[in-house]
């Protein structure tokens, strides 16, 4: 396959129409040409946002509860073994359900009466039932403080890194320049080689909107990929540790936009601060 | 400092996906649900387009979730954003799901194309609170309208139907070549209208 024949199928691969052959060919071209491989990259970010030109639909009711239903049963619906329509459809309470209303009522409260253990009954199952309740908050709140350790040991492990950093013989800085729109930002990159790690630091950037993030992309033969997200306290002060793919001198230049929480593949405003590496 | 590289706001903290998703790998299905309020509409409007049909599309979002609590321990960040990865596999499984379906007898045109989807009236069905959301949608299917009208059925074909580019071609009864320069050029065409828009404006 000559790097023609790659250029004219870049497009149906990424979108996935080519035939497996073509496919497992334009594979193995990639992984050896690394230009072919940045034309696909580039194109694979526009095929990223085709899931959003599909028309927004209301949830169906009930989804998240069928999914903590799912991952605590392990049923997982057609795609493993049965929808979980029909796996309860074969349920003795899916087959006394399908009684008339009325008379189910009716069995069920006969029973209760004619039963004489009715009360020990009942006070076994309120038991069971308060005890298992509390089994469920003490997992909450467990599950809560797992989650603050997480976050402790993660803001840690970055402080440690950091000062790994600064002392590296092999860091150096970069400073971005604040666009017109942040005029009196300060931006500076610090990138070490020796752990192939990066960390940013701003200030004075502009207070962003309750639901923004600041996004560092890092650019590489005119191709630019997220890096990571920061949020700024109210002196516009925020920082960031990079998420690298590949060597950190292989990129040639950084920039951070304001963009909304939950990111994408592509940047959606303009540039606050940018720089060559 | 936070390990995700968000500074800490008491007022307004949201973890972010990645920092989730290490949390679903732990067996936290609390973070589980929390990505499901984040994405669990966009893959069911993906999952929507692609199979056309109510159940199917809530079977392949809960699908599509089960396999993120299953496979989030390997999931790598640094080679591409949650999101993306999420929308990976539930087009993954539309395909597999489309792909199924067409080995088994159907009735007459199941996937009937969706013209009407990319009309304004089709609006009214965008119910998502998420303004920014909506607004990535609005701008994103904005410059999919601004493609001549057979590169885009061409692309949606390919992305949302998946079929292949003979499969195509015999769909729409046009030379395999002609197929070929549809999908190239709307998918060119496309990435001008995002990059020269709001998306993206001044990064290239």
């Amino acid at each position: 396959m000559t790097h023609g024949d790659v250029r004219d199928l870049i497009a149906p691969y990424v979108v996935g129409a080519l035939e497996a052959p073509e496919s497992v060919e334009m594979e193995e071209h990639l992984e050896g040409c690394g230009f072919c491989a940045n034309l696909a990259r580039e194109a694979l970010e526009v095929v990223h946002c085709l899931p959003y030109v599909a028309p927004q639909r209301p949830l169906p009711g009930g989804a998240l509860e069928r999914l903590l239903t799912s991952i605590s049963g392990g049923a997982s619906g057609i795609y493993r073994t049965s929808t979980i329509a029909e796996a309860t459809a074969l349920a003795p309470a899916a087959i006394e359900a399908r009684a008339p209303a009325t008379e189910r009522k009716g069995r069920r409260w006969q029973t209760w009466f004619r039963s004489p253990s009715l009360f020990p009954v009942a006070a076994g199952f309120i038991l069971v039932a308060g005890m298992a309740a509390w089994n469920v908050s003490l997992e909450r709140e467990l599950g809560s403080e797992r989650r603050e350790m997480d976050v402790m040991r993660g803001r840690l492990g970055q402080q440690s890194h950091l000062l790994l950093m600064v002392t590296s013989t092999a860091s150096m800085a970069r400073p971005l320049q604040g666009t017109a729109l942040a005029p009196s930002a300060q931006v500076r990159l610090i990138m070490d080689g020796e752990s192939n790690s990066a960390m940013l630091f701003a200030s004075h950037l502009p207070p962003l909107g309750s639901n923004q993030v600041y996004e560092v992309w890092l650019g590489r033969q005119g191709v630019r990929v997220p890096a990571g997200t920061f949020q700024v306290d109210q002196q516009g002060d925020g920082e960031c540790s990079l998420q690298l793919d590949g060597s950190i001198h292989s990129y040639d230049s950084a920039w951070i936009t304001a963009e909304p929480a939950r990111g994408g593949p592509m940047p959606n405003s303009p540039g606050i601060a940018r720089g060559a590496l | 400092m936070e390990q995700s590289g968000r500074t800490a706001s008491p007022q307004r903290f949201q973890p972010l996906d990645e920092e989730l998703v290490r949390l679903v790998a732990g067996g936290d299905s609390d973070a589980l649900a929390e990505l499901f309020r984040r994405y669990a509409g966009a893959v069911y409007s993906l999952a929507y387009r692609m199979l056309n049909d109510r159940e199917g599309a809530e079977e392949l979002l809960n699908e599509a979730f089960v396999r993120v609590w299953r496979q989030a321990p390997s999931f790598d960040a640094r080679r591409g954003k949650f999101s993306t990865w999420l929308m990976s596999v539930a087009r993954n499984l539309g395909i597999d799901e489309l792909r199924s379906r067409r080995a088994r007898p159907q009735r007459a045109d199941p996937l009937t194309p969706q013209d009407a989807e990319l009309d304004p009236a089709d609006e009214r069905v965008d119910v998502e609170a998420d303004v920014w959301n909506s607004e990535r949608r609005r701008l994103i299917r904005e410059a999919m309208r601004g493609l001549p009208a057979a590169q885009r059925e061409a692309l949606e074909l390919a992305y949302f139907e998946g079929l292949t580019q003979s499969e195509i071609a015999t769909r729409l009864g046009d030379p395999l070549g002609t197929t070929k320069t549809r999908i190239r050029l709307g998918l060119q065409k496309l990435r001008d209208l995002l990059l020269s828009g709001e998306l993206g404006a001044e990064i290239s």
